[in-house]
């Protein structure tokens, strides 16, 4: 059997009594008579300030993106890839543009309309995702982020682009062990606790005014989302066993090892079904911090080289980041696309996209955004190609595409004009 | 053209969103007592605002057709702002943010261009009366208050209030956000005075800063980072989300649950203990003595009341301080067949004891005793009950330096049985007279002598003939007072001792259930949340929002006792009251907190840990150590501002000597460094405590914030000084005026060192050809001045009078186009002459932090009047802060 090929490659040595989790819990879906199909997973991966854009793409005429400098590492997964040029997003002038770049990519929230915070925000693509799908797994989504900088000079907007609302930031995570206490802690109820406090709370809110009750959404929301995740995970790990995988250490790692840790820890969510939605961000945005990229041998700031790319030699390092980062992006589809499930891939059944909310870090523009959509979204995807879009079709559109594949109905996402056009097979 | 940037306010346009307009609304320009004083010059007639159209066409509505009309609306519509339809007062008034920024742009001369007719200096001031007349009343129609809004704790507030809520001996967790380690007690707010030398580690630069008592197995939240030009403690950025849940509900388990909770914990005998076992003799307390003010003593007075439950042969320390033959210690027991009071002390380089015999049951009658013991340089005498009952001749001079405390009521195996209450050390001998009157009840015997106190939280213990259950429920309601800083209701109340009752009948183990019940409240929103979130059901609702607002303020923790008190009491609201308060906090250690919050942000002083100067191009920055392992004088670096800071705030000096002071706190390396010396230091250079002195300065290019090799390191690249970014540094900071995002389309300015030695240019010359016909004139004639003023300094903060080419420095300008200056010391001159802009800007940045929110256009009037009244006692930092307790905007009550 296949399904024992995944299995083991994740669980190690089980037993047959064992079921596939995404067969399980399909099954407890029989709303759709369709042939059940495996859960689809949905990740976002964020690379700031764009990437050298001739070294990413191969031209009007060329279908040939896999031998672009920047891309080849995703050879490995050649066929299983797909690049879109021509998406753009409205860059409101006045504003910090950087601080767009990153809170502003997953919603596109309407960019003309009154703002709730200083830039243009809403809740992000990825909630939108994980309100409809969550039910599925014991952890609603997870929310990585590969900033290590010590010095936090920078503001929120920066370093997060998963948004619960405007204002409302989607806690990231960045310590590989607090990632895997998470994923795999065995569940021991503390519902007498939570009880009490949901308790306190609710007789807290009501004598609150109504100007504070989002706050108290906030606090409720959380509580009863820690409850439900501890919950299911019990569930979860009574039928599953956990992964093989030891809790990360504190042992320094290198930029690349760290990233590496936390796109592991990414994979055995999806293959465990402990949550289909996830986003990543590789670095924050902007931030003037030199950073250390022990692999490439050199600590440069990497928001100070695309504001030099004309200098030849600032051009070549800033090519080697790039690349390092779709390299280690190109590692977590190999992975997936490494774990069997059912007929296909875990890769075969996700839609993992790598992108960035600058289309050039130079002269900070926002039309012809790098994006790369990975996974065939359970064959709905035609991949393998490059997918030319008419010029300055809003990126919305693929968010719209995006979460229409995952379900949720949506027919319209903020300045969308419509699903992305020859998107799907 | 190339001033749009400055004019095209967001408002103008039509939108408003927040973060921008606080950008635009307050950059306060006008010194209000020299205008009240030109509105007496100027007496009525057309220039005196008054609400009619008539008025205003022929005073400021005259001026703005004239010098400003025909580019913004008559013939062109320039930053899309249009000022023709404006004909009357109350036109202007339905429009406060243009208001706002016609104040701006007039009063900092940025308007109208330079290229263009400019009216007179009259004229211009007699426009900024009008204008900010009529900004008040336009802002009469809004509402005036933003209200607060409920927030959680950031993670500095939530250690504090932790640690505090139980008196913890040690810290909750160990974070970076604290960024000066004080090594030897220097920060003693209540003295008025800094100590010559502050022994002090940098926690974020340094190493070997790690080894600090906290609790075992706590994990911090993750830091929660500033707002943009703001700070860590804002409202609208401290959500609540399932990670930090998940991270707030661990913690209220693991903090109570820490291996080693109990012994650190100093309020355990009164929340924690079997009230139908025996008390812990842990939990006395500790009293630290300082070195410096104790080396000046003549001797020792050790003085405490004590009640004994129990009287055997084994020694119970009354208070002691254990250091080898150092150790000095007042205890009753018995040794060589005396049993009584026993003191100890190191003198003349050895220990001396001194036993005085005391009947055992004499102590023991359940009644209160007094006991002493007193070394005035020549004898050693003990009393009991105000009477002498022994006396030795001791020769030689007392040990006083050392640091650690003074335990109260244990050491080892030592502990007391009984009760102890007010224990107090003084630096001397005091005579007999003396010591009948402490023992008489007169609690201000020799004050002057006094280093160092301690007391009884609570009085008698009365609840052990008490049913477990009602013992419970009175600690759960007073526990429930200070964690949720009011009375908790009924209902409230009920909750938590019915949660109690339950755990307590199932388990039947009370420490364990009353540690349930603190989690519990460890994770409620009444304990995390703050603003508004007093009991509403009580009387005081207010005064208990205030009397936390106000600890977050100036403690960035909960309330203590006599704030809730105060509160309870509905006399915290009472302005004498209040500034009473405030001055009682303000010499409470706790206040560091607000030194270790409130200056580093506001100085955005973390930039200095990632600046990196190019290892290679500029190693001497690099000291200790080798190619591999070495440390940044940025370490010792960021020290100096934040010890002036410190200054400032305990010597209540101006807030003028932030720019330019007489003294500052350097370390050895740093002396040397400013003086061009880059001293080594072997790798095993001591860390951990760096000796900072103050030093005198007479040279007017240091001292103060600005000029600190801190800052100037922090605004400079790898290979050369950012005079851009020190020029956007110097407007955020110390104006409080942030400069505009940039455009988009930045182009490379190609000004590296080779570039510019190839071009034989200096940066400025550079970035004059550079920006001469760019739309970014606009901006950097504002800013780019203020950098340039310090281009005398090179990217390590040393001086430089020529660049490396040889070319020379100019760092000559023009501030707010008014002050002409040709170095650095005439740019300090220049701020200054601008000091109630300065003092407003710093204004506003403490009653952000002060309320944990944005400044929004009506806080401007607010933010006038505090430095206004600061001004009468000349900005003095302390009396600025008072100021702005007391005004309306911070101790404002609800709205209902």
């Amino acid at each position: 059997m296949k399904q024992m090929d995944r299995r083991k490659f994740l669980f190690g040595a089980g037993g047959s009594m064992m079921a596939l989790p995404w067969l399980e819990l399909h099954a407890e879906e029989p709303s759709t008579r369709k042939v059940k199909e495996p859960s689809l997973r949905f990740a976002s991966f964020y690379s700031p300030m764009g990437f050298v854009r001739d070294h990413f793409f191969p031209g009007e005429d060329s279908d040939d993106f896999l031998s672009m400098p920047t891309l080849k590492p995703l050879q490995s997964v050649a066929d299983k890839v797909t690049l879109i040029t021509g998406l753009y997003r409205v860059n409101v002038r006045g504003i910090d543009v950087h601080n767009q770049c990153s809170s502003c990519y997953l919603s596109s929230a309407n960019p003309y309309g009154e703002l709730k915070s200083p830039y243009p925000m809403d809740r992000t693509l990825d909630h939108l995702i994980a309100d409809k799908v969550s039910h599925r797994t014991p952890i609603r989504s997870l929310e990585l982020n590969c900033n290590t900088f010590k010095d936090l000079r920078e503001s929120i907007y920066l370093d997060n682009i998963s948004w619960y609302g405007p204002e409302h930031v989607a806690t990231s995570m960045k310590d590989p062990r607090k990632v895997y206490r998470r994923l795999f802690r065995t569940g021991k109820s503390e519902k007498d606790i939570t009880d009490l406090i949901l308790e306190d709370a609710a007789n807290f809110e009501r004598a609150l005014g109504r100007e504070d009750k989002d706050k108290m959404d906030e606090y409720f929301t959380s509580v009863r989302e820690v409850e439900k995740q501890i919950e299911k995970l019990t569930k979860h790990y009574a039928m599953y066993e956990r992964a093989d995988m030891k809790e990360p250490d504190d042992v320094p790692m290198t930029r690349g090892e760290y990233i590496r840790m936390m796109g592991k820890l990414l994979v055995l969510a999806f293959q465990g079904d402990l949550t289909h939605v996830a986003t990543f961000m590789l670095a924050p945005e902007r931030w003037g911090t030199p950073q250390r990229f022990h692999e490439l041998n050199f600590t440069k700031s990497h928001h100070g080289l695309t504001h030099s790319q004309g200098r030849d030699d600032v051009k070549r390092a800033l090519v080697q980041v790039d690349r390092f980062y779709v390299e280690l992006f190109a590692e977590v589809l190999e992975q997936l696309d490494a774990i069997q499930e059912g007929e296909g891939t875990l890769l075969d059944h996700s839609m993992i996209t790598l992108g960035s909310g600058l289309g050039d870090g130079k002269d900070h523009t926002m039309d012809e955004l790098p994006i790369i959509v990975a996974g065939s979204a359970n064959g709905k995807i035609k991949t393998g190609r490059v997918l030319n879009c008419s010029e300055k079709t809003p990126l919305a559109n693929l968010w719209l595409s995006q979460a229409q594949l995952m379900g949720t109905g949506m027919q319209k996402f903020a300045d969308s004009t419509g699903p992305l056009k020859g998107l799907l097979a | 053209m190339s001033h749009s940037c400055s004019f095209s306010s967001p408002v103008a346009t039509g939108r408003s969103p927040a973060g921008r307009l606080q950008k635009c609304n307050f950059r306060a320009v006008i010194r209000i007592i020299v205008l009240l004083s030109l509105a007496i010059s100027f007496p009525g007639r057309a220039l005196e605002p008054s609400a009619s159209a008539s008025n205003f066409s022929m005073g400021v509505g005259a001026l703005l057709e004239q010098h400003c009309h025909d580019c913004h609306g008559r013939e062109k519509t320039k930053g899309k702002v249009d000022l023709t339809p404006y004909k009357s007062w109350e036109d202007l008034e339905k429009n406060p943010e243009l208001i706002e920024n016609l104040i701006e742009v007039i009063g900092k001369n940025e308007m109208p261009p330079e290229d263009s007719k400019q009216p007179t200096a009259t004229q211009r001031e007699a426009m900024l009366l009008g204008l900010e007349k009529a900004f008040k009343s336009a802002m009469t129609h809004r509402q005036s208050v933003t209200p607060l809004r409920l927030r959680r704790m950031n993670r500095f507030e939530y250690g504090n209030a932790v640690r505090d809520l139980f008196d913890l001996k040690s810290w909750v967790y160990s974070i970076n956000d604290r960024i000066i380690r004080d090594h030897n007690n220097y920060f003693r707010p209540e003295t008025g005075k800094m100590p010559k030398v502050a022994r002090v580690g940098n926690r974020i630069m340094g190493l070997q800063q790690l080894l600090e008592n906290r609790l075992l197995g706590v994990m911090a939240f993750p830091k929660d980072p500033p707002a943009e030009n703001g700070f860590n403690n804002r409202g609208d950025h401290l959500s609540m989300t399932p990670v930090l849940m998940e991270a707030f509900l661990e913690l209220s388990r693991s903090v109570v649950n820490a291996d080693n909770f109990d012994k650190n914990c100093q309020t355990w005998n009164d929340l924690f203990q079997d009230p139908s076992k025996d008390p812990l003799p842990v939990g006395f307390g500790s009293i630290m003595v300082d070195n410096s003010v104790v080396t000046s003593s003549t001797g020792l007075t050790l003085s405490a009341w004590i009640r004994p439950s129990k009287t055997t042969e084994k020694w119970q320390t009354i208070v002691r301080r254990e250091d080898s033959w150092k150790r000095q210690l007042l205890a009753m027991g018995g040794t060589d067949g005396t049993w009584g009071i026993w003191m100890g002390a190191g003198i003349g380089g050895s220990y001396v004891e001194f036993g005085a015999s005391v009947e055992p049951k004499v102590l023991r009658d359940g009644k209160w005793h007094h006991v002493a013991g007193t070394f005035d340089g020549s004898q050693m005498t003990i009393y009991v009950d105000g009477k002498q009952v022994g006396a030795k001749k001791v020769t030689g001079s007392l040990y006083t330096r050392s640091l650690k405390p003074m335990e109260i009521g244990s050491s080892g195996d030592e502990p007391f049985h009984g009760d102890l209450n007010d224990v107090r050390v003084f630096r001397s001998g005091l005579g007999k007279p003396e010591i009948e009157k402490i023992a008489a009840g007169d609690q201000n015997v020799a004050l002057k002598e006094l280093v160092g106190s301690w007391k009884r939280a609570e009085e008698v213990r009365t609840e052990r003939k008490q049913p477990v259950e009602k013992v419970a429920h009175e600690r759960i309601r007073k526990f429930l007072l200070r964690a949720f800083r009011s009375p908790p209701d009924a209902a409230t109340l009920r909750l938590y001792t019915g949660y109690f009752d339950r755990k307590y009948k199932a388990t039947g183990d009370f420490t364990m259930s009353m540690k349930d019940v603190v989690s519990g409240a460890l994770a409620s929103p009444r304990f995390i949340m703050v603003h508004d979130e007093a009991n509403r059901s009580s009387p005081n609702y207010d005064a208990y929002n205030l009397a936390t607002r106000l600890s977050f303020f100036l403690w960035s923790s909960i309330p203590d006792d006599e704030l809730l008190a105060l509160a309870g009491e509905g006399k915290l609201e009472d302005p004498e009251v209040l500034a009473g308060q405030v001055d009682r906090m303000l010499n409470d250690r706790r206040v560091k907190n607000f030194c270790d919050s409130f200056a580093p942000q506001w100085l955005k002083i973390n930039n200095l840990v990632s600046a990196s100067p190019d290892f290679k191009a500029h190693r001497e920055y690099y000291f200790g150590g080798d190619d591999k392992i070495s440390y940044k004088r940025g370490m010792h670096m960021m020290l100096e501002p934040l010890l002036n800071f410190e200054t400032v705030f305990i010597e209540n000096r101006p807030i003028m000597e932030l720019i330019d002071s007489d003294f500052t706190y350097r370390s050895h390396l740093l002396s040397e460094w400013y003086q061009g010396r880059a001293a080594t230091y072997p790798i095993n250079v001591n860390l951990r405590d760096i000796e900072f002195t103050r030093t005198p300065v007479s040279d007017r290019r240091y001292g103060g914030v600005i000029t600190t090799g801190a800052v100037m390191v922090m605004t400079s690249g790898p290979f050369r000084s950012l005079p851009i970014t020190r020029g956007s540094w110097v407007s955020s900071v110390i104006f409080n005026d942030p400069p505009e995002p940039p455009p988009d389309d930045i182009p490379d300015l190609k000004a590296d060192d080779s570039t510019l030695e190839k071009e034989g240019l200096t940066v400025r010359q550079k970035l004059k050809q550079h920006s001469e016909d760019s739309q970014c004139a606009g901006c950097h004639n504002k800013i780019d001045p203020l950098g340039f003023a310090l281009e005398n300094f090179d990217l390590l903060g040393r001086w430089r009078d020529n660049y490396r080419t040889g070319l020379k420095v100019d760092a000559s300008g023009t501030l707010f186009g008014k002050h002409d200056f040709k170095d650095v010391v005439g740019f300090k001159d220049a701020v200054l002459a601008e000091r109630d802009l300065f003092a407003k800007a710093f204004v506003k940045h403490l009653l952000s932090f002060g309320l944990g929110r944005e400044m929004t256009l009506a806080d401007r009037i607010a933010v006038d009047e505090i430095a206004r009244a600061g001004s009468e006692d000349d900005y003095k930092l302390r009396n600025l802060i008072k100021h702005t307790v007391l005004h309306p905007i911070f101790s404002q009550r609800r709205q209902r």
